[in-house]
C-alpha cells in the first residue's frame, strides 16, 4: 500500500504549522477549524510552499526534504488540486481546461488528449458542457470540471482543498459521491481539507485533526 | 492637407514602436510582476520616467545617448551606414522610449492581477513556468495589456518634444504629423493644422474607446 508521509514545519507570513501525519490509499480528511494551517499543509505537500523543517516522502519519492536540500518541483509531483473555487482557466473552455491537463507526450497528443478528456467529463457528469463557457458554469459544474482536471494527468496524490465548501447542501451531497467513486476508482491517495462534519463523516477513510498551528492525534507519522 | 507623408510616417513610425514597446515591455512587465525584489522597483522607477520628464528633456537625453560621438550612435553607423539620430529609425526609438512606460505599467499591474491559484493549478498540472507564462497568465492578463498598448500607441503617434530632438523636423524624411502641424501652424497654414488635428484628435478618440470599452470589459 502507498503511503504518503508527511512531517514538515512549515511557516508563511505570520503563521507557522507543524503537520505530522502518513496518509495511505483513500481519503484522509485533514479537519479542524479555519486558520489551522490545513491548507498550507497541502501547499507543501503541491510545492506551492516551502517547509522550513522535515520532509515529506511518497513511496521511494522525496518531495521535499528541508535538511536533505530536496525541494521537488511541482511539475515533477504528478498530483491533482482542486481548490475551493476550482482555479479554471476562465478564458478556456471546460474541454480545454481537462485536455491541458493531460501528462505525458503520447497522451498528449491532440486526439488522445481530447479523447481522454471528454471522457473524463462525462465520467463526472459534465460531457454536455464540453464546449461551454467556463465563466458561464454553476458552482458544481465548476467543480466537477475541476475534479475531471484534476485526474486528467493520472495523479498519484490528489489534494482537495475545501471543495465543496462553496456548494449547496445538493451539489455537496452528489460532489462527495463523485469524489469517493473517483478515489475508489482510480486507487489513489487523497487529501481533503475541510472543516464541516459531514464531509469528515460521509468521507474519512483517515482523519488527521488540527489545532491551530499543528496536527493532533490522527494517523501516526 | 496636400501632402500626407506626415501621416503614412507617423502611422509607420508609432505602429513599429508600439510592436517593439509590447513586445519589450510586456517581457519587462512579467518580470518585474513575478519576480520582487528592492531592484524591480527602481527599474520600474527608471522605465516610467519617460512619462514624467519633459519630451524634449527625454529627447536630449536621447540624442546625448544615440547621437553620432555616442558609443551606441558610432555602433549604429558602422552597422547601419547612416546615423541614427536625425532620421526616421530615430523617431522610432524616440516613440518606442515613449510608449514604453505605459505597456509596462498596465501590462504589470494585469499580471499581477491574474489570481496565483490559477497558476499554481498550471504547474501543478505539470506545466512550465513558459507555458504557464503563454497559456494562463498573458491570456487572462490580455486586456489590461491591451489597454496598455492601445495608450502606448497614442502615445506615439502622438509624440513631439522627444521625436523632433532626436529625428528633427525634415520634410518627407523625418517630419510625423504632430510636427507637421506645428510647422503649418507656424506658416499660418490653417487648413494643413486642421486636417492634421482632425486626424490625430480622431486617432486619440478611437483609442480611447478601445481602452475604456473595449479592453476594460470583465474578463
Amino acid at each position: 500500500m502507498t503511503r504518503l508521509v508527511v512531517d514538515v514545519r512549515v511557516d508563511v507570513t505570520g503563521f507557522g504549522v507543524d503537520a505530522r501525519f502518513d496518509a495511505s490509499t483513500g481519503i484522509t480528511v485533514l479537519s479542524g477549524p479555519s486558520g489551522s494551517g490545513k491548507s498550507v499543509t497541502l501547499g507543501a505537500i503541491a510545492g506551492t510552499l516551502r517547509p522550513s523543517r522535515g520532509r515529506i516522502v511518497y513511496d521511494a519519492q522525496v518531495f521535499a526534504d528541508v535538511s536533505g536540500g530536496v525541494h521537488m518541483r511541482s511539475q515533477q509531483r504528478r498530483l491533482g488540486m482542486v481548490y475551493q473555487h476550482a482555479a479554471l482557466f476562465e478564458h478556456r473552455s471546460p474541454l480545454d481546461n481537462v485536455r491541458l491537463a493531460v501528462r505525458g507526450k503520447a497522451d498528449r497528443a491532440a486526439d488522445r488528449a481530447t479523447d481522454r478528456a471528454r471522457q473524463l467529463l462525462e465520467r463526472v457528469g459534465v460531457a454536455h458542457l464540453a464546449q461551454a463557457s467556463t465563466r458561464g458554469l454553476s458552482g458544481g459544474e465548476r467543480q466537477r470540471v475541476a475534479l475531471a482536471r484534476a485526474l486528467a494527468g493520472e495523479p498519484q496524490v490528489l489534494l482537495l482543498d475545501e471543495p465543496f465548501s462553496s456548494l449547496d447542501a445538493a451539489t455537496r451531497i452528489s460532489m462527495r459521491a463523485l469524489v469517493r467513486e473517483m478515489v475508489n476508482e482510480r486507487k489513489i491517495t487523497a487529501l481533503l481539507v475541510t472543516h464541516d462534519a459531514q464531509d469528515v463523516d460521509a468521507l474519512a477513510d483517515q482523519i488527521v485533526r488540527y489545532e491551530p498551528g499543528r496536527t493532533v492525534g490522527g494517523p501516526s507519522a | 492637407m496636400n501632402d500626407w507623408f506626415p501621416l503614412w510616417l507617423s502611422l509607420r513610425v508609432s505602429l513599429i514602436a508600439t510592436l517593439v514597446a509590447a513586445v519589450v515591455g510586456v517581457g519587462l512587465a512579467y518580470v518585474l510582476a513575478k519576480w520582487q525584489s528592492r531592484w524591480t522597483s527602481i527599474v520600474e522607477a527608471v522605465f516610467t520616467l519617460p512619462i514624467v520628464l519633459p519630451p524634449t528633456v527625454l529627447g536630449y537625453y536621447l540624442l546625448t545617448l544615440l547621437g553620432s560621438r555616442s558609443a551606441l550612435g558610432k555602433t549604429w553607423e558602422s552597422l547601419v551606414g547612416s546615423p541614427l539620430v536625425f532620421s526616421a529609425s530615430g523617431a522610432v526609438v524616440a516613440a518606442t522610449i515613449s510608449a514604453l512606460p505605459f505597456v509596462i505599467r498596465a501590462a504589470r499591474a494585469a499580471i499581477s492581477n491574474v489570481d496565483t491559484r490559477v497558476e499554481e493549478a498550471a504547474r501543478i498540472m505539470g506545466f512550465s513556468e513558459w507555458k504557464v507564462a503563454r497559456i494562463v497568465t498573458l491570456p487572462l492578463a490580455s486586456r489590461g495589456i491591451g489597454a496598455g498598448v492601445a495608450l502606448g500607441f497614442a502615445r506615439a503617434l502622438g509624440d513631439f518634444g522627444a521625436t523632433v530632438m532626436v529625428a528633427g523636423n525634415i520634410p518627407g524624411q523625418t517630419q510625423t504629423l504632430p510636427i507637421a502641424v506645428y510647422d503649418a501652424v507656424q506658416a499660418g497654414d490653417d487648413a494643413t493644422a486642421r486636417t492634421g488635428s482632425l486626424v490625430l484628435a480622431g486617432i486619440a478618440v478611437v483609442v480611447l474607446i478601445l481602452v475604456t470599452h473595449v479592453f476594460a470589459r470583465r474578463r
